[in-house]
């Protein structure tokens, strides 16, 4: 995007491809531990317990993981029914109003996690014995990243806007963002 | 009621889903008791994602993304030109008979929408039909892919509801069969007014083996799947990796078109897609926990009960409010919203949890593609950049059909339960 916010853009693809490698590892080792839980229980027989709850840690991580991804590439959906038949101005408005508010959820969800996860220090998980908040840790990691992602989205939007209106109308009031 | 607002409003203006119902939902808890009840928001994604079964929708988008990327759609499709490209509109019964095949493979409606967007609406346009009717054969034809097993949505209901995911499974295959049959006759009754093309003679019993020869390994997955998941060897979610690795070893070693960047980039977006669906499951799990504290769910059970007390008349009303709801909600959050206020009024009007979860399924399904707001009408008009108003009037014939199917099967148990019941579910 040749946009002033260009940096911004590139740190927000960086952060993703970075983002998209710890998915992929993730999901690759959630496979491969539910194909030696099958063939634990159809060929070997080693009678492994753990193999369920690790997916389960594993899937939670690897699915929360992506969720930065797609807010990086806009790909939370939302209706555009009522929006687009506003005009282009309220519609780029709302639109940042929406970006923030976001934000805003990633980031309350992510502190509230924080408590969550070291709340989890005292809870033990059934098999491994680990404490839980290995587990819980992934709310508030990945709404963290999710909010700071969505912030990149909401400054490129911010520098979208003030290029088409500025540039645009006289009588335009000078943009306070 | 504020809550509900909140909730409406934020998604009026555009706000994503799940920031919607995560919204919505905190202020609920807010209301509530402040921080110390919106503290609990974290640990409710947390456990509204803990739950074993899950697993296997994203093994059934990465199964059903390595069988597209080696080619398996155009097979699938020859085989169905083969055996119905004759008729009048032959395109557009392939289109259907390949949906049957393709459902085996995939388990959503928006990816048979996707592929089928790109490949078959572009050859049908090329034969003659219009684009805004290619577009609406392939949306009547998507909701097939849930119908019949693997199916996503079964996966998340049945681990939500606490119904068999196996049973389910052997619900589907029925109607999403009757589903090709019923869009098949309105193709036919339609198809002289309609002038739609007709020119292949009939494909000799050597092609259609031959394409069958070739789509074999396409057919297979979905025997294996559904044989060892309806016959209870396998779980759903074991089921699916075997699927993933299947499609892997074919994909590698008989197509030999798999390359480790293609996989990274399918297993990217196979996370990404179950990522959008996940966080939207998580976000509604906040605004559930707040309904059924406060016995939302049961106020609208008892309010519904209220209007009458005969069971025809409840599944009636139930069947409605989906389809209406269905019109401009997502479908998973109808889902985890919705089912746990209606299924038990199911379950006291006396439906079977089967052949409720089916109806239940069939309804979300055909709100995929009701206007205005429908995902896989959404998918093909930005797959092959038609308008939205276009598709949907082509499309009217077929929901109407399919609305109609959905009621047959609301009101005939025993036809629908036959294959689960036979199969010991």
């Amino acid at each position: 995007m040749a946009l002033p916010g260009s940096r911004i853009t590139k740190t927000k693809e960086w952060l993703n491809k970075v983002n998209q490698l710890c998915v992929a590892v993730l999901t690759t080792l959630l496979i491969l531990d539910v194909w030696v839980g099958v063939l634990d229980r159809y060929v070997f027989q080693w009678q492994l317990v753990w193999v369920e709850e690790l997916a389960r840690y594993i899937m939670i991580w690897a699915i929360l993981m992506a969720v930065p991804c797609c807010t990086a590439g806009r790909e939370h959906m939302g209706l555009v029914l009522v929006t687009e038949r506003l005009p282009k101005k309220i519609q780029s408005m709302v639109k940042l109003a929406i970006g923030a508010l976001t934000c805003a959820f990633f980031f309350y969800i992510a502190y509230l996690g924080y408590t969550f996860t070291l709340k989890g220090a005292s809870q033990v998980s059934t098999v491994f014995a680990l404490p839980m908040s290995y587990a819980y840790a992934a709310v508030p990691v990945t709404f963290f990243l999710s909010g700071i992602q969505g912030l990149f989205v909401l400054i490129e939007d911010i520098y979208t806007f003030k290029l088409s209106f500025s540039a645009k109308s006289d009588e335009q009031q000078g943009v306070s963002l | 009621m504020s809550v509900g607002l909140i909730f409406l409003f934020l998604m009026l203006f555009g706000a994503p889903i799940a920031i919607a119902l995560g919204v919505a939902g905190l202020s609920g808890l807010f209301d509530m008791g402040g921080q110390h009840f919106a503290s609990l928001a974290p640990s409710r994604i947390f456990n509204g994602l803990n739950i074993f079964p899950f697993l296997a929708m994203p093994f059934f988008i990465l199964a059903g993304e390595i069988m597209n990327h080696t080619g398996i759609t155009s097979r699938l499709v020859a085989l169905a030109e083969s055996l119905v490209g004759h008729f009048r509109g032959g395109l557009a019964q392939s289109n259907m008979v390949a949906s049957v095949f393709f459902s085996g493979v995939t388990g959503s409606a928006t990816a048979d929408a996707a592929a089928f967007g790109r490949t078959l609406v572009p050859a049908m346009e090329k034969q003659g039909y219009s684009k805004e009717y290619a577009c609406a054969v392939t949306a009547a034809g998507s909701i097939i892919g849930p119908t019949i097993p693997p199916s996503g949505l079964m996966v998340v209901y049945g681990s939500l509801m606490g119904v068999s995911i196996g049973g389910l499974f052997a619900t589907g295959i029925l109607p999403g069969i009757l589903i090709c049959l019923v869009c098949m006759a309105i193709i036919a009754a339609t198809g002289k007014r309609k002038n739609l093309p007709k020119k292949n003679k009939k494909a000799s019993l050597a092609v259609v083996l031959l394409n069958f020869r070739q789509s074999i390994l396409a057919l297979l997955m979905p025997l294996i799947i559904l044989g060892g998941i309806v016959f209870g060897i396998v779980t759903p979610t074991e089921a699916a990796s075997i699927a993933v690795a299947y499609a892997l070893i074919i994909g590698t070693f008989v197509y030999h078109n798999l390359s480790i960047k293609a996989l990274y980039t399918m297993i990217v977006r196979t996370s990404q897609i179950s990522a959008v669906i996940y966080l939207i499951i998580g976000a509604a799990s906040i605004l559930g926990w707040w309904l059924s504290f406060n016995q939302i769910p049961q106020l609208i059970a008892d309010s519904v009960i209220s209007l009458s007390s005969n069971p025809h008349v409840i599944l009636l009303l139930i069947i409605s409010l989906l389809l209406t709801i269905g019109m401009i909600m997502d479908i998973n959050v109808m889902l985890i919203i919705l089912a746990p206020i209606l299924i038990p009024l199911t379950a006291e009007i006396g439906m079977e949890p089967l052949h409720a979860g089916i109806v239940f399924i069939l309804a979300l399904n055909i709100s995929l593609m009701t206007p205005p707001i429908g995902a896989c009408l959404f998918v093909l008009s930005s797959v092959t950049g038609t308008k939205i108003e276009g598709i949907a009037k082509e499309l009217m014939p077929f929901l109407i059909g399919e609305v109609m199917l959905l009621f047959a099967i609301a009101y005939s148990p025993d036809v629908v339960l036959f294959l689960p019941r036979l199969l010991g579910y």
